[in-house]
């Protein structure tokens, strides 16, 4: 009964070779961990902005001391979510478990750093993808598989979209500028176990400041403000452009909801050594 | 108040001395302590020697309007050796073919001279220093000599320098951007602007304690003041560092935990998000201009013209005067410091408008393509499949 439901709900034979393969229709795409990170990165992400521009506009829906608490408060929120959760998160990603990575040791360890490496930062594969991407615009290729799964060794090869991996690297050096830029904006001294992480920053500030003729607090302010209007357009980037397809809200639904594949739908999915003898790969 | 009566305000510790003097008000605690300044300058037999560079004499000016003490009040009882200063001495320079002529009861050039060939004394400098035309400070003449040779005896000789004002500490107004500034070529004592290996005496290889009264004017408070605390013993000379902020500044006056916003009369409105889009109002000033956010002086606290105002309560945004590379960092005075161009003469704003509009644009060209093009595609492909 479940197999008739299979054949009848997957058009590809890929995917119902697929799941047979595998034993399950749905894979695990986000885990709790990694839907957590990226609510709490968006709700602090929207808190931040919101009540940033508050403190900087004077918008008169707080009270400055009430935003600049929830601001600090999300702040920290924000922190976390980015620089504790996240690379917990990347560095426990579930890998293939391919043999040389089973093998473990150094090799082992080193092999299954490319895989997270892959799956993370902007590659070769991933430009042929956007030129692909650019290519479907004009209606002259199709639109390419960016998520890849091996199915044989049950687990993801690529899962991000490459203008999000591009983005990534963009999007931790704002997080570590507004973090930096916002220590002497909260307190000009602060001091983290007694090193004064806050006056060396102004310190800086001191050196660079001049190139942009601005002076050190006046370039501590800019910045801040200039990172968070970068965040608006990766927002506006990621919401608008990579996530506004009908075709993969399926993906929308894991990272907020589910957290689970369905192998079913092959829209902008590659299932790669589905057969033991010969490897499959399909694209849309 | 008794209770600040009985302590000595020079032992304080900074956050102490601005509780106190928030608590009764910089005027009178000023007030109870003018004797001991005063009698700080009368005890010393220390020698001062102030002498102008290129400047519009505001700061002698600003130190001719302190009130506790005021300088006439300083000088009457003054043991001090105000060996020189050029706007209030009697003397004038007289020159007979080209020499400085008669003695130094009349002339100012030999005084001077002499107060410098004696030595031990404090160097005060109001006004830059012209390094222009090719180093040679013919841009700034006193009689048939430079004022960089001036400049050069007196810091020789000198025990400590302090450099009042923005011109003298770094460069001010006259080392602003310009059409003639590379030729004129004007220098703070220890700074030009930001800049520390290029202030005037790094040129002439000289290496003496300098510490940097700044501000446009400088603040009466802050000069009297820290000349006293020289005097008196309580700044040592051989550690400014213990006492001076990156550049040179005094941190009691120039703190660099907080900035004049922090303490601006105005900043109840801020808080409240009042703020003004013209300068008729009462509110904050942050959106026609105000640096204050960006500028470490305890205006706020002390205020200035016997404290009963300052900039901000007096209605004009404040102008930054106080922070090195000034004016050039704080210009234009009446425009928010984000709306300043950055690069290829945009401002945060327009590269941001460019940023979200660029995005923008590719969200709706996305959209069409992935949502309206697609779906007539798979129509049509369903159509010729029927």
């Amino acid at each position: 009964m479940e197999d008739k439901k299979i054949d009848k709900e997957c058009p590809k034979l890929v995917s119902r070779k697929a799941i047979k393969m595998y034993g399950e229709r749905h894979i695990e795409r986000y885990s709790f961990l990694e839907r957590l990170a990226h609510f709490a990165h968006l709700t602090a992400l929207f808190v931040l902005l919101i009540t940033g521009f508050k403190i900087y506009m004077g918008w008169e829906f707080l009270t400055y001391h009430a935003a600049l608490n929830i601001h600090m408060a999300f702040a920290i929120i924000f922190m976390v979510a980015n620089w504790i959760i996240i690379p917990y998160n990347i560095i426990t990603t579930e890998c293939p478990h391919c043999e040389i990575c089973d093998a473990g040791g150094i090799r082992g360890y080193s092999h299954r750093a490319m895989h997270i490496a892959r799956r993370y930062l902007f590659g070769p594969t991933d430009a042929k993808r956007v030129k692909q991407i650019l290519l479907n615009y004009l209606g002259k290729a199709p639109y390419p598989a960016y998520t890849v799964f091996d199915v044989k060794n049950r687990g993801y090869i690529d899962k991000l979209h490459p203008m999000t991996k591009f983005l990534l690297v963009f999007e931790g050096a704002a997080v570590g500028l507004v973090f930096i830029s916002g220590i002497p904006l909260y307190h000009q001294q602060w001091e983290l176990l007694g090193i004064p992480i806050g006056h060396w920053i102004l310190l800086a500030g001191d050196m660079i400041g001049p190139y942009f003729n601005l002076g050190t607090l006046a370039l501590i302010r800019t910045v801040h403000l200039l990172v968070a209007y970068f965040f608006i357009i990766e927002v506006t980037v990621h919401v608008g452009i990579i996530e506004l397809d009908p075709k993969i809200w399926k993906f929308h639904k894991a990272i907020f909801w589910t957290g689970t594949s369905d192998l079913c739908d092959y829209h902008y999915v590659d299932l790669i050594n589905v057969d033991d003898d010969e490897p499959i790969a399909q694209k849309e | 108040m008794e209770k600040s009566e009985n302590r000595d305000f020079f032992s304080m510790d900074r956050r102490t001395f601005l509780k106190v003097v928030g608590a009764i008000g910089a005027s009178a605690f000023l007030g109870i302590h003018s004797s001991k300044i005063t009698k700080a300058l009368e005890l010393s037999k220390t020698k001062i020697i102030w002498i102008h560079g290129a400047e519009c004499t505001g700061c002698s000016s600003s130190l001719l309007n302190g009130g506790n003490p005021d300088l006439s009040q300083a000088i009457d009882k003054l043991s001090v050796d105000l060996a020189f200063h050029e706007t209030l001495l009697a003397q004038q320079g007289i020159f007979v073919d080209g020499s400085p002529a008669s003695t130094s009861e009349l002339n100012s050039e030999i005084l001077l001279d002499e107060a410098i060939e004696e030595g031990n004394y404090i160097l005060v400098v109001e006004g830059s220093i012209a390094n222009g035309p090719d180093g040679s400070g013919k841009y700034c003449m006193y009689g048939e000599r430079t004022f960089k040779e001036i400049f050069e005896k007196a810091a020789t000789n000198a025990t400590a320098i302090m450099a009042v004002g923005m011109c003298a500490a770094y460069g001010g107004v006259n080392s602003a951007d310009s059409d003639i500034k590379d030729i004129t070529d004007f220098r703070g004592v220890a700074y030009l602007n930001e800049d520390s290996s290029k202030g005037m005496l790094s040129i002439l290889g000289i290496d003496k304690p300098v510490i940097n009264i700044a501000g446009c004017p400088a603040h009466p408070d802050w000069v009297l003041l820290t000349l006293a605390a020289v005097i008196l013993g309580k700044i040592d000379i051989n550690n400014l560092d213990a006492v001076l902020d990156t550049y040179g500044r005094p941190v009691v006056f120039f703190p660099t935990d907080n900035s004049m916003h922090d303490n601006c009369p105005r900043r109840g409105y801020y808080d409240r998000g009042i703020l003004d889009d013209d300068l008729s109002g009462e509110g904050c000033l942050l959106k026609v201009g105000c640096k204050g956010p960006y500028t470490r002086s305890d205006c706020g606290l002390r205020r200035w013209n016997g404290s009963v105002s300052m900039c901000t309560q007096a209605g004009s945004p404040c102008i930054s005067c106080c922070e090195p590379g000034f004016p050039d960092v704080a210009s234009p005075f009446y425009e928010m410091i984000e709306d300043k161009p950055l690069a290829y003469g945009m401002n945060v704003g327009t590269m941001s408008t460019i940023g979200v509009g660029v995005a923008a644009a590719g969200v709706a060209a996305h959209a069409a393509r992935r949502i309206v093009f697609d779906k007539y595609a798979e129509d049509r492909k369903r159509k010729e499949e029927e």
